[in-house]
């Protein structure tokens, strides 16, 4: 019998890949352990083995597109065997989407006609080839369609960038993986699209048969398309039932509520499987992996208030980053818990470094100072520098602090990789890059994810001493106060001294207020003596 | 390792203990020169002598109670029972004594006793023969309560319960003394407490104990042919229950049917599943479904007899009802 190859989970945090190359096509030998594809998870490329010998029946994840994790990508199994429609029995759950009749007509999203078609289409049935919304980052969901840098008619070539894409972090480019026409744009610009959703089809290399699509809002499945061969037993989910009870109310799994608000999840344009509609946890990875941008189009017009009226409150929708930045620190402060510890620190010698410096004509500021410090302590205290992934702890063998840079619309942290081993003029030097490409949305991923530990300064803000949330999956936050002139008490003398408050906020699940204390005392020795941080 | 029967791998662990520890001895009806109503303790007697291994009359009461007053001065009795329904004559002595010794007395008392013997149904023995009365045993704070399927786990559980300082009602399954199984020579302990998973598996759960293991095997075979993924969690210990391994396998596959043999209302099953419903509801794809014996008496009819009992049809229907696929 056929059986699937899956995709698999090749990170702590991928829920899904997309399949960059085959490695093999349609009736070659596959050996197990063999490479059979290339993905792209959430963290980097790798490759897919397969776990059996036999010959790769069907691919049913084309090249470029996204899968969930456990959903098959192809089905191997005995020459020549025949796998069925959405890939045979086993592969019916999983695959239906491609086969299974389309949302009924009242799907909303009036703003867009064309999510109908998509299903059919994304299939890569033949309709064209669909340009998904890529995942961008590791938390990325969705994303909002800036702009269409080509137009429906327009050439375009693999590797070729078609549309600018506003994710929760930057923004940036959506290449098109082949070569072709764009044939049909179907998320507009301004509207969301969640990950692996098509937002445009392009033609193959003829060209021509991309039209089809665009104006078949025809809500029946063609009878050809029929899932469920004769002996497909069990997988294959009964016909969707209606969204939701004639009260509104929507049924679904525990599971599956919880799923859906992890994910940001709009529960009624999702389509049950279960008894009496209800959603289910396949349902919810299906919906994660097809729907087109649903509740997004709906904006909410601001009615002009009548004259004498009070003005209500003009709703905003949230931009992606504010939506992503509100559901983090709404799990992370319940979920992780918090542990801070505070100490004051003299600052009088770091500042003169500051002077030095500007003397040679290098820009270092006092943050920079207290980056290569909160390194050089992670580095002595390897404790500190771990992250907490579901049953593991991650301890990192090197040393990269996040810098918080608010920008207009949120905050997001850039990372200082191997900040224990650079000098204060690269330090500097990177952060300003840093800061300067955070403000314009111009970082890359690979900026912004990673690091056990973030710097959050509020000093130029005149702020004394306040406390940090920290941001998962880092373990740690230093909230830095401004440097003011105290009076302390030395040698049973009232002298005046450069005071500045440093507060970490730890992860108690797996930092201990014992090495917090450690590594403040370490931090502060070496910015009370900065000449340490030469050593 | 060696194959033997479950009432062999019992016989060993006895005999093993016996050996280790002067003050364990065995009484009951039938155990000595009979060798034993189910042949679990063949052979004891010549090894042991009649001192340690003592007939006794037909008298529930009576040798429960000498069992529990020899535990309360320094021995370690074990209790065989011919079969659990006799038990509930002994009733008073296991509740309202050992069970209460320690707490009454304030600890200055303990009961390192064990009572076993055989329980469940089958072989057309009707309806006072035929019970499985573990939840009447589960219901109790300050007994343990053990019930292993396989022949490995019953002689690693007996050693872990003659060795507890509490004690432990044992329930056999009266249809597996005859089981073959691969168990481990010697030293093999199986700590009372800890659930086992038999089966891996990732569409749904199967929590389950002693004879109804089987028939989890079995559905779970057939289910697998038509490509649904089946994990079987044995509890073995079903007081304390092991809520870490319940909880894991939920959370691992979203979907569970607990197959208990005996009657549905108060079960242990329904233990489980309250547990479940309270630690584990937003790991949960669909409402748990229970898979019990008919709440009826045993008839002696073999037909009926086999209709009262789950069995691995009725198994997989409960499966596909957790799994939404009724009527596939």
């Amino acid at each position: 019998m056929a059986t699937p190859i899956q995709m698999p989970s090749l990170s702590p945090t991928m829920k899904e890949g997309k399949i960059v190359k085959w490695l093999k096509k349609e009736g070659d030998k596959v050996s197990s352990g063999e490479a059979i594809a290339e993905c792209e998870t959430d963290k980097s490329n790798l490759e897919i083995e397969a776990y059996d010998d036999g010959y790769l029946l069907k691919i049913v994840v084309p090249e470029g597109e996204m899968a969930t994790v456990g959903a098959p990508i192809a089905f191997l199994g005995a020459k020549g065997e025949k796998v069925d429609g959405g890939g045979g029995a086993k592969a019916a759950a999983p695959a239906a989407p491609k086969a299974e009749a389309p949302k009924p007509a009242a799907a909303p999203a009036p703003a867009a006609p064309a999510p109908a078609a998509q299903p059919a289409a994304a299939g890569g049935g033949g309709d064209g080839i669909p340009v998904v919304m890529p995942a961008l980052s590791p938390t990325m969901t969705e994303g909002k369609l800036v702009k269409w840098l080509k137009k429906e008619g327009d050439k375009v070539s693999s590797g070729q960038a078609i549309a600018e894409v506003e994710t929760d972090k930057s923004n940036l480019e959506v290449e098109a993986y082949d070569d072709g026409v764009l044939a049909r744009i179907v998320v507009q610009e301004g509207q969301m699209a969640k990950v692996g959703a098509p937002i445009a089809f392009l033609a193959g290399k003829g060209g021509a048969k991309a039209a089809a699509p665009a104006q078949a809002p025809a809500p029946a499945a063609p009878k050809a398309a029929t899932p469920a061969p004769a002996q497909a037993p069990a997988p294959a989910p009964k016909a969707a039932a209606p969204v939701s009870t004639p009260g509104g109310r929507v049924r679904a799994s525990p599971l599956a509520k919880r799923m859906a608000r992890d994910r940001g999840l709009d529960l009624s344009q999702v389509q049950g499987s279960g008894p009496l509609g209800r959603i289910v946890k396949s349902d919810i990875e299906k919906a994660l992996t097809q729907a087109p941008a649903a509740a997004a189009a709906k904006a909410p017009a601001a009615a002009a208030a009548a004259p004498g009226v009070r003005p209500e409150p003009k709703s905003v929708p949230v931009t992606t980053m504010r939506k992503v930045i509100a559901q983090r620190m709404a799990e992370v402060k319940p979920g992780v818990p918090h542990f801070y510890l505070s100490v004051d620190v003299e600052m009088d010698a770091a500042l003169k470094i500051r002077e030095e410096a500007k003397a040679l004509e290098s820009k270092v500021s006092v943050n920079d100072i207290i980056v290569k410090a909160s390194a050089m302590a992670l580095r002595r205290y390897p404790k500190m520098n771990v992250s907490l992934h579901g049953d593991t702890i991650l301890h990192f063998e090197t040393v990269d602090v996040g810098i918080a840079v608010a920008i207009e619309d949120g905050l997001i942290t850039p990372i200082i990789r191997d900040a224990d081993k650079k000098g204060l003029s690269a330090i500097s030097a990177e952060a300003r890059d840093l800061a300067e490409r955070a403000r314009k949305r111009g970082l890359k991923p690979h900026e912004y994810t990673g690091g056990s530990l973030t710097v959050s300064n509020l000093g130029m803000y005149g702020i004394d001493s306040f406390i940090a949330v920290i941001n998962p999956p880092q373990a740690a936050i230093l909230a830095v106060g401004s440097v003011s002139d105290k009076v302390v008490v030395r040698d049973g003398q009232m002298v005046v001294r450069k005071l500045m408050t440093v507060t970490l906020s730890g992860d108690h699940r797996v930092i201990d207020g014992a090495i917090g204390a450690e590594y403040l005392r370490e931090l502060k020795a070496l910015l009370e003596h900065p000449m340490r941080l030469l050593f | 390792m060696a194959e033997l029967m479950y009432r062999e791998a019992l016989n060993q662990a006895l005999a093993e203990e016996m050996e280790r520890d002067a003050n364990v001895f065995l009484i009951g009806e039938e155990v000595g020169r009979y060798q034993g109503a189910f042949k679990v303790s063949q052979g004891l007697l010549d090894k042991f002598g009649s001192a340690r291994i003592i007939d006794a009359p037909i008298s529930e009461l009576g040798f429960t109670g000498l069992g529990v007053g020899a535990a309360m001065v320094g021995l370690r009795p074990v209790v065989e029972m011919m079969t659990w329904n006799f038990a509930i004559l002994a009733m008073d002595q296991i509740v309202n004594n050992a069970a209460k010794l320690r707490h009454m007395s304030g600890g200055q008392l303990r009961c390192p006793i064990v009572f076993r013997g055989p329980g469940g149904a089958g072989g057309r023995l009707s309806s006072q023969h035929s019970q499985a009365l573990e939840a009447n045993y589960a219901h109790f704070p300050g007994l343990k309560v053990i019930a292993p399927a396989t022949p490995a786990d019953a002689k690693g559980l007996l050693k872990s319960a003659i060795r507890d300082e509490n004690p432990v009602i044992m329930i056999e399954g009266e249809r597996l003394y005859a089981l073959k199984g691969e168990v481990p020579e010697g030293e093999h302990i199986v700590p009372i407490g800890k659930a086992d998973v038999k089966r891996e598996g990732k569409d749904v759960s199967l929590i389950t104990w002693s004879r109804m293991y089987y028939f989890c095997e079995e559905a779970a075979k057939q289910l697998e042919a038509e490509g649904i993924s089946v994990e079987i969690l044995d509890l073995r210990t079903l007081r304390p229950l092991d809520e870490e391994a319940i909880l894991a396998t939920v959370r691992k596959t979203n979907r569970a049917v607990v197959v208990e043999e005996g009657w549905p209302l108060a079960g242990v099953g329904a233990q489980v599943v309250d547990i479940i419903q309270s630690k584990a509801f937003d790991d949960l794809d669909a409402p748990v479904v229970r898979v019990t014996g008919l709440d009826v008496n045993m008839s002696y009819a073999a037909n009926l007899e086999n209709a009262i009992q789950p069995d691995a049809p009725k198994i997989i229907a409960a499966v596909k009802k957790v799994l939404y696929r009724e009527g596939a």
